[in-house]
């Protein structure tokens, strides 16, 4: 069993989880979701995030509206649907429990 | 200076190097592929592309105007490549649609191609070695044995040639090596050949290869089939060859002639038996053979395209030796010619008193039989030991004579360099006729010193018989070399068992055959 493995699988499950509380704050475009998630380094490439937001989207908790930007290419401005925020609000029960077992077990074995 | 290209990227225009453009495009159209199960790759991509966009442009200003290589393999390196999206996320993704299997399956599968640039005739049997993981040789042995057992591999071949498709793309060749087809497996082959092609060039510069490749088309391709089998056949002739002659080298199974008859021996003693300086003159023979084999097979790997350059000064040397070689052959061939060019026969003659009518004459047969014509012709003929060489069949003659009494000669003959040496070399020759009573014991073979070589020496007896007595000869005579002289000169029909001759006036005359 290899350690980055296992690193790989808990990132993987919080990942959707973070994109979709980052996006409940504010709508951003795609490198403002990298950014944080890199300052978070729960991101290693930057090409991680966009089978993700194509995923989210496809499965319609995701939505976004184009807007023009005045350095570049027009930007996509992600947003949470009404289906996203009820995911994202029962992902955060369940990360809250999560934590909580965590920290129990965590400050046991201490 | 670097030529460039114009790309739109997100509805941008940027100016872009052209080896630059050539990796980007690669790598996007490698992402398209990886995710090419999921809804909306388009769009994804589109979104991948204006972050890249957006990297370019951090990178780009008033005094940058133009996206180099740097900057793509850097913003490449910050998006990551397809598969290290797939190892943080994407197993989900599969999961999803496909069964945990078919995933490892399509991680894992290999296709079966054609491999045109390892093979040597179609790539078939390179194709099946990286599908069925084995050595290709083993395969092509297998056609071989194919090909010899009823010519049925060819059929196949040719079926499996066009059944298989080639492995064109490089994603078609990485998938036919089972790697999968993602970007940095393509880059890393691409490299490689790249680093071939570079080293390549130079070493196939002034040889076939290069005018093999040069061309492209229908017609060149069927040349370099052509030649490459050609090379093929030369490779596996050479080999074949070359274990052939040192197969002939180490076993008995050469001949000489000695005296007109073959000899089946190994090259050294079959050798050593004329030449003065045998060990000499066996490798000069030995490699004057084997160099212009080892040409052959070299041409055949570079026909097959599979074989390195061999450095000049290697060929060089190979060049050198076999001149050499021929050159000593020539003159140690030339030396011991000179040696047969004298001929010189000494003869003794010795009177045999009898007390009876007849002579007995018995020809021993001193480990040397003469009962069949197979062990007359070869082996039996020469025998060599340490210190002697023997050779079989002394001649025998009998004639009828007008003196009184019986008397034999005894001719060695032999050549050599000078008179005086084939005189020695005759009178080196051992043959010891014997008389008991009234019985004369005839030796079948006679012997030399090994030191004298061979020269031609022969023995040649002549029994004399008086008019009016009659002689004895003993033995199967059918296979040995005894003359009767008689009135008509013809005797050989008559002395297949035991006979009795009489001598008259002008010849023996037949008087039966004893039992």
């Amino acid at each position: 069993m290899k350690v980055e493995n296992t690193k790989a699988q808990m990132r993987k499950g919080i990942l959707e989880y973070c994109v979709l509380s980052i996006l409940s704050e504010k709508e951003c475009y795609p490198s403002e979701i990298i950014e944080q998630l890199k300052e978070a380094e729960l991101i290693v490439v930057e090409g991680t995030l966009y089978p993700l937001l194509t995923r989210l989207k496809n499965a319609e908790l995701l939505d976004y509206r184009w807007e023009e930007s005045n350095a570049g290419p027009p930007r996509k401005y992600y947003g949470l649907t009404k289906e996203g925020e009820s995911f994202l609000s029962e992902l955060k029960a369940t990360w809250s429990i999560l934590k909580k077992a965590v920290n129990q077990l965590e400050n046991k074995t201490l | 200076m670097k030529k460039t290209t114009t790309i739109n990227l997100a509805g941008m225009v940027y100016h872009i190097e052209e080896d630059a453009f050539q990796i980007l495009k690669d790598y996007l159209t490698d992402i398209k592929r990886v995710f090419s199960t999921q809804e909306g790759v388009e769009e994804m991509v589109a979104d991948i592309e204006s972050r890249i966009a957006e990297l370019f442009q951090e990178r780009l200003n008033k005094n940058k105007e133009v996206v180099t290589y740097t900057d793509v393999e850097e913003v490449i390196s910050i998006m990551g490549s397809p598969n290290q999206f797939d190892e943080d996320y994407d197993e989900a993704e599969y999961e999803e649609n496909k069964s945990e299997t078919q995933f490892n399956q399509k991680a894992e599968s290999k296709r079966l191609y054609r491999d045109t640039d390892e093979g040597m005739l179609a790539g078939v049997s390179a194709g099946l070695g990286h599908y069925l993981n084995i050595d290709p040789v083993l395969i092509r042995v297998l056609w071989i044995v194919l090909v010899l057992v009823g010519g049925s591999g060819v059929l196949v071949y040719i079926i499996a040639w066009i059944a298989i498709p080639e492995a064109k793309t490089t994603a078609q060749k990485l998938q036919m090596k089972g790697q999968p087809a993602n970007l940095d497996n393509i880059k890393a082959f691409a490299d490689s050949v790249k680093e071939e092609a570079k080293t390549g060039f130079k070493r196939a510069s002034n040889s076939v290869k290069f005018t093999i490749e040069k061309g492209n088309g229908a017609i060149t391709t069927v040349l370099r089939m052509i030649s490459r089998l050609i090379g093929f056949v030369l490779i596996i002739g050479g080999i074949v060859s070359i274990i052939a002659l040192v197969l002939v080298f180490i076993t008995k199974s050469n001949f000489v002639f000695v005296n007109g008859i073959p000899v089946f021996t190994d090259v050294k003693t079959g050798v050593g038996l004329v030449f003065e300086d045998a060990t000499l003159a066996v490798w000069s023979i030995f490699f004057v053979a084997l160099i212009p084999i080892m040409f052959l097979i070299m041409l055949g790997e570079m026909l097959t395209l599979s074989g390195k350059k061999k450095s000049r000064a290697f060929i060089l040397t190979l060049l050198v030796i076999w001149f050499a070689a021929i050159v000593t052959i020539s003159v140690l061939g030339a030396k011991t010619g000179f040696d047969f060019k004298e001929r010189y026969t000494s003869v003794e003659r010795q009177i045999v008193q009898v007390d009876s009518l007849d002579l007995q004459v018995n020809l021993f047969e001193d480990d040397l039989k003469i009962s069949n014509e197979m062990e007359y012709s070869f082996n039996n003929y020469l025998s060599i030991d340490e210190e002697e060489i023997k050779m079989g069949y002394a001649r025998i003659e009998v004639l009828s004579t007008p003196d009184s009494i019986f008397y034999y000669t005894v001719e060695r003959r032999s050549q050599g360099g000078t008179l005086k040496s084939a005189k020695i070399n005759s009178e080196d020759v051992r043959y010891a006729i014997a008389q008991d009573g009234n019985v004369l014991n005839i030796p079948t073979r006679y012997s030399f010193p090994k030191s004298s070589k061979f020269r031609g020496q022969k023995v040649t007896v002549k029994i004399f018989v008086p008019q009016g007595k009659q002689i004895v000869l003993n033995g199967n005579l059918e296979n040995y070399p005894l003359k009767v002289y008689t009135r008509t000169h013809f005797s050989d029909d008559f002395i297949e068992q035991s006979s009795t001759w009489k001598a008259a006036d002008l010849g023996m005359e037949f008087k039966g055959f004893l039992e």
